[in-house]
């Protein structure tokens, strides 16, 4: 092929055709061929593919108006075909998609239809934006956006659409476990409601909440950031903790 | 000396069966409130985790002994005080409508130190009412429903505490339950030593606490220059130990204020007593 294109270029009488086409030759490992949505989406089920099992220490961080809470540090287990669990000490508030939830609806590619909408740079990476929509009416997803890092099969931001839960966006970060596309730090931005409670529910009849807590608790969204570390991979994970 | 009259107004106090009435009513109020939120206690927080699980998935024990006891003290702070000044309010006019007051003030110790024998008393009987309030609904609490974070409700926003910081907050809020009620306890002293028939004191300290209550309840602007100087309004500075992070400028501040009200009372029924003339 090399030989072929020298050639070619050789053989050019045009300097004006010949720059062009030295152009192209030497940025040619830059420019990405473009993929359809269902190739795209495919090349991340692919990296997930290789995750049969995994453990990791996960650290929840919420940033919620009108709950109060320190990080909770928790544990998280997978081992495929769907096999989920967090193990944690005391209260655990948490987005209602769990860290596996895109992989699981996108590796079901019988249940909805993909289409690309454009590019998008994502923290300095340029991103296709591949939309899906199910097939189903059913389906508690109504929309899902991903903003997919096409040469690594990552999503690096997410942007779904629910019946359930409103419209929850998704920022993904990646280390060293990006071959599996599993994710360093997850950051949920979910649509919160106003938050009351009836003030003799609660007892709360002398209330001396504040001005400037009263506003926080009307703000609209919130915040839950989910840090992962020590992932052991495809070492094995005994069916017993799942119970 | 002290310590012998000390002895006797506590005798005399644990000799009536009106003391006891606020044992027996803190304990059928933690039986029935703990049985309740056993037999029910999913559906009563339904309120709360409905509106969380619109937007979150929620893991854990939220209805532990914890918040048991947290939801009994909130509940059972409104009814302490008659509690307490049912058999406060009786120290000094249940003793003057019987007539023992007399023979007491021929003995041969100064009405000053009558007077700190009962309020003494008073406290103590106090101080065992909140410590079998605070003991047995926490104990039972965690017997019951176990440990967990502990999900503090107020009306607009929730804290969520770690489990292992939950204990010596209740044992805090005891502390100052103690210091809230103790204003309520030498309230009913001053006003039952300015009168000779027992219930007029225990029904004029309940009726104050209501209409101070009341005006601390109602968002009026007329109220809000009155209700910092309220002592009802910081009786209730014991749930701001529960919150996080801690406000201690608030708690000192609410700390200092009941204790300047207590001194005052005090310092009117001393003066009071040994100024009154023992006619019955």
């Amino acid at each position: 092929m090399r030989k072929t294109i020298t050639t070619t270029f050789f053989s050019l009488r045009s300097p004006v055709l010949g720059l062009v086409f030295l152009f192209t030759f030497h940025f040619s490992p830059f420019i990405s061929i473009a993929q359809t949505p269902s190739q795209v989406i495919q090349k991340v089920n692919k990296n997930f593919s290789k995750v049969s099992n995994y453990s990791c220490d996960m650290l929840i961080h919420t940033d919620i108006s009108f709950i109060k809470m320190n990080d909770i540090k928790a544990k998280i287990f997978f081992k495929r075909p769907n096999k989920f669990k967090i193990k944690a000490e005391g209260i655990l508030l948490l987005p209602k998609q769990n860290p596996n939830y895109m992989f699981a609806m996108l590796s079901d590619t019988a249940s909805y239809t993909a289409f690309k909408s454009g590019n998008e740079m994502v923290n300095g990476v340029n991103c296709s934006i591949i939309n899906v929509l199910p097939l189903k009416d059913t389906a508690d997803l109504i929309l899902g956006k991903f903003w997919i890092d096409e040469a690594r099969g990552i999503i690096l931001k997410s942007n779904l659409t629910t019946r359930s839960n409103g419209t929850v966006l998704i920022e993904h970060f990646y280390g060293t476990n990006a071959q599996y596309a599993l994710a360093d730090k997850l950051i949920f931005t979910i649509e919160t409601s106003k938050f009351k409670i009836p003030k003799a529910l609660v007892a709360d009849l002398n209330s001396d909440s504040d001005d400037d807590n009263k506003s926080d608790a009307e703000n609209k969204t919130s915040k839950i950031t989910l840090t992962f570390s020590n992932y052991l991979v495809n070492k094995g994970v005994d069916d017993a903790v799942f119970k | 000396m002290m310590y012998r009259l000390l002895t006797v107004e506590l005798y005399k106090i644990f000799s009536r069966p009106r003391s006891y009435i606020g044992f027996a009513a803190i304990a059928i109020l933690i039986f029935v409130i703990q049985l309740a939120m056993y037999v029910d206690g999913s559906n009563y927080l339904s309120f709360i985790t409905l509106q969380l699980e619109a937007s979150f998935d929620v893991q854990g024990n939220i209805l532990n002994g914890y918040l048991i006891t947290y939801i009994i003290l909130q509940t059972l702070i409104i009814q302490m005080p008659l509690l307490v000044a049912l058999v406060t309010g009786d120290l000094i006019s249940g003793e003057s409508s019987a007539g023992t007051i007399r023979l007491l003030a021929t003995k041969p110790v100064s009405r000053a130190q009558i007077i700190t024998a009962k309020i003494f008393a008073g406290s103590i009987y106090t101080f065992l009412l909140v410590i079998f309030l605070g003991a047995v609904s926490l104990f039972f609490g965690v017997l019951i429903f176990k440990t967990g974070d502990m999900m503090v409700l107020n009306s607009d926003r929730i804290s969520i505490l770690q489990s292992g910081d939950c204990f010596w907050r209740f044992v805090a809020a005891c502390a100052i339950a103690f210091i809230s009620l103790s204003v309520v306890s030498t309230f009913s002293l001053m006003l039952s030593s300015f009168s000779d028939n027992s219930i007029v004191p225990i029904v004029a300290t309940m009726s104050v606490i209501i209409i101070f209550t009341i005006i601390g309840t109602m968002d009026v602007p007329l109220f809000n220059h009155i209700k910092p100087l309220l002592f009802t309004t910081h009786m209730i500075v014991w749930r701001n130990l529960f919150q996080d992070p801690l406000k201690t400028s608030v708690i000192i501040k609410s700390l200092i204020i009941m204790v300047i009200h207590i001194v005052a009372f005090l310092s009117i029924t001393y003066y009071r007593f040994i100024k009154k003339d023992i006619l019955n």
